[in-house]
């Protein structure tokens, strides 16, 4: 009989293999030596093996069955031994563990729990951690974290002073939050863009303001901008997208990248949908605060079909529009809202027209 | 003694490995990652186990509760490095702070590489015989801080002699019983292979790197070899250029097309072709081979390798 085809004893003591002869009962595995070229173990007494103690591992056509903890002596059993499927059965069998059971699962059922538990995993971090962090966080905290962010950013900015003074004002007629104190600037800046850090600090660039035609448009951005603060925008995504990311780490710690992969694709796709889902949010948040203000609603389309109409002029300068997504849809939105105020009195107010002039001057 | 043929495979398939790696994610997730020592112990018995040399399989025995033990005194040795960094910079000694802890840093690698090796090779397992690593730690710091010193005061031009010399040291260390592994590579052949293989690979643009990767490997393998008393087994590469093209352009497709989930198939592809495309050769007799290196169970360097993301260095 060939080598490749006996059944082989290794003692851990060289690295030959011996010929042995297998009797398998239902708990033990004994070992009968058959005379080798090689001389040894002629003599030797049968080994008694318990399956509890044995591990085993199937490669090519042979089964290895290790009978001890450093896996040092070992028998291999080609397919032609009889006795190669019920030891591997009663191995596994007098081994039970979740792994071993999961692994003879099918593929299917394992790809399904997989699939499963990345969904689930992702949405329950997604939406609890920033749930839990916007309870913990108090608006005060908040605002010392703006603050901060604005002190970074502001460094390397050129304040419009003169600008910031009349559009202060001009907020100071509006009743913009109930939590948070808010605080304008804006900046000498051709850019048409505006953005709120969370705890109420509001960044205006000079360009946004000088393409604007109407106190409304100016209240409407404003209403926006506060309405990110007021809704707690930033603090929700920076935990969500914080949460995400040890959500990745943890996946990247199964040392195969295959979640981590699908993960991080997943998550461009859903941040995306994330910000439009929030700057709906704002504008919808923006025209409850005009009608507060007894300004109507309709400014919100009026300062998007602004800013469309000054993007078809130049692009590049309007990063409003590029980071503030599906306008056409935004703009059919506030149609909608504003279509419910249709036969509501909205006069001009005198202060606010009075700010407005001053700012246009 | 007799001349012979010796054969290395790779027998596993993609599908167990992609069953394996699902499994260790399940249960990675559910209990919130620490079950990821037990995971990787998992991962490495089936990618050893389905090595065979001789028709006989490599077994990986190191466990996960080892390899957990392990993971909290790493994490803990990371932990006091930070705290003693954060005490430096809270005393005002900020610049002191930064320049110990990162030294601190340096220091772990090698400490990391050694106690990997040591971990890795007396866990490795092959027709019944262990492997060892029998390095010095205190000549593997002096040869790391050395490598360091000379790359900075040559501004990188002896970052190739310091990787040969630091592999030279580490593979002539490893034993597989009473037998031992030689590495003969030198930092100068290193080096021109190297900028050949990065001036061809920009004039090419870039069609050269899959001969450079070819070189790489070879350079490795070839300069491998085993020796018991007097008897020696040779290795030499025999994977071309156009092998590793087609390796590493299938592979990228795999992973691109499937979002990485053809992972599982990508490593079981590689390592197959890693071990058949080495060719060995030579007169030992391993049924002789003995019994003679010492287990050896801290997996501290072992789990400080992976803080560092190292994978395992060669």
């Amino acid at each position: 009989m060939s080598k490749d085809l006996s059944t082989l004893f290794f003692d851990g003591k060289t690295a030959e293999g011996f010929p042995v002869r297998v009797v398998a009962s239902d708990t033990t595995l004994v070992l009968h030596f058959i005379y080798s070229d090689s001389g040894f173990h002629i003599e030797k007494e049968p080994i008694t093996f318990f399956y509890k103690d044995c591990t085993t591992a199937h490669v090519g056509d042979h089964l290895y069955v290790y009978v001890n903890k450093s896996c040092t002596s070992y028998l291999a059993l080609p397919f032609t031994d009889p006795n190669y499927l019920p030891i591997r059965d009663r191995v596994a069998h007098a081994n039970p563990s979740l792994f071993g059971r999961l692994l003879r699962m099918h593929v299917g059922i394992l790809a399904f729990i997989f699939v499963g538990l990345l969904v689930g995993g992702y949405f329950a971090v997604a939406s609890f951690v920033p749930w839990i962090g916007l309870k913990i966080i108090t608006p005060a905290q908040e605002q010392v974290m703006g603050e901060k962010l604005y002190q970074a950013f502001i460094e390397t900015e050129k304040i419009d002073t003169h600008k910031t003074k009349l559009v202060r004002e001009f907020a100071t007629s509006l009743a913009l939050s109930k939590t948070y104190n808010i605080d304008i600037t804006v900046l000498k800046d051709k850019e048409v863009n505006a953005f709120a850090l969370p705890g109420g600090k509001v960044v205006v660039y000079s360009g946004i303001v000088k393409s604007l035609q109407s106190a409304d448009e100016l209240a409407a951005l404003l209403a926006h901008e506060v309405s990110h603060i007021n809704k707690r925008h930033s603090l929700k995504s920076l935990l969500r997208s914080s949460a995400i990311a040890i959500l990745i780490s943890v996946a990247l710690n199964d040392a195969s990248g295959v979640a981590s992969v699908l993960v991080e694709n997943a998550e461009t796709l859903r941040s995306l949908g994330y910000s439009r889902s929030l700057e709906r949010e704002a504008d919808y948040a923006g025209m409850q605060v005009l009608v507060d203000n007894k300004i109507n609603p309709i400014a919100m389309r009026n300062l998007m079909l602004r800013l469309q109409e000054e993007y078809g002029k130049a692009p590049d300068m309007i990063s409003f529009i590029s980071t503030h997504p599906a306008t056409s849809e935004r703009i059919d939105n506030a149609n909608k809202f504003a279509k419910k105020y249709k036969y509501n009195q909205f006069i001009e107010q005198p202060k606010l027209k009075a700010s407005w002039d001053k700012i246009k001057e | 003694m007799n001349y012979q043929n010796y054969k290395l495979a790779y027998s596993g398939n993609g599908l167990d490995y992609f069953r394996i790696m699902v499994i260790n994610f399940i249960l990675t997730i559910i209990t919130f990652g620490l079950y990821y020592p037990w995971a990787k112990a998992r991962s490495l018995q089936y990618m050893y186990s389905q090595t065979t040399f001789q028709n006989q399989p490599f077994v990986f025995t190191g466990t996960g509760n080892e390899m957990f033990k392990g993971f909290i005194k790493a994490f803990a040795i990371i932990i006091i490095c930070y705290a003693g960094a954060f005490i430096f910079m809270m005393n005002e000694n900020g610049q002191w702070g930064v320049l110990i802890f990162y030294g601190v840093l340096l220091l772990l690698v090698p400490l990391a590489i050694h106690g990997s090796y040591r971990y890795r090779f007396a866990k490795t397992v092959w027709s019944g015989i262990r492997f060892g690593y029998t390095g010095d730690r205190g000549k593997l710091i002096r040869l790391f801080f050395s490598g360091i010193f000379y790359t900075i005061i040559t501004l990188g031009i002896y970052y190739p002699w310091f990787i040969m010399n630091l592999r030279r040291y580490l593979l002539c260390n490893v034993r597989i019983g009473n037998a031992r592994f030689a590495y003969k590579g030198v930092g100068s052949d290193y080096f021109w292979l190297n900028l050949k293989g990065y001036f061809l690979t920009a004039i090419t643009f870039g069609i050269y790197f899959f001969w450079w990767q070819k070189d790489l490997y070879a350079y490795f393998i070839n300069n491998l070899a085993l020796t018991k008393d007097n008897e020696i087994m040779l290795c030499k590469s025999k994977a071309t250029g156009a092998d590793f093209a087609g390796l590493i352009i299938v592979n990228l497709i795999l992973l691109v097309f499937t979002l990485g989930l053809a992972t599982p198939w990508v490593i079981t592809r590689t390592l197959a072709f890693a071990m058949d495309n080495i060719e060995l050769d030579g007169v030992i007799n391993f049924d002789q081979l003995r019994q003679e290196q010492e287990d050896y169970s801290d997996a501290t360097g072992e789990d400080l390798s992976d803080f560092f993301d190292f994978g395992f260095i060669i």
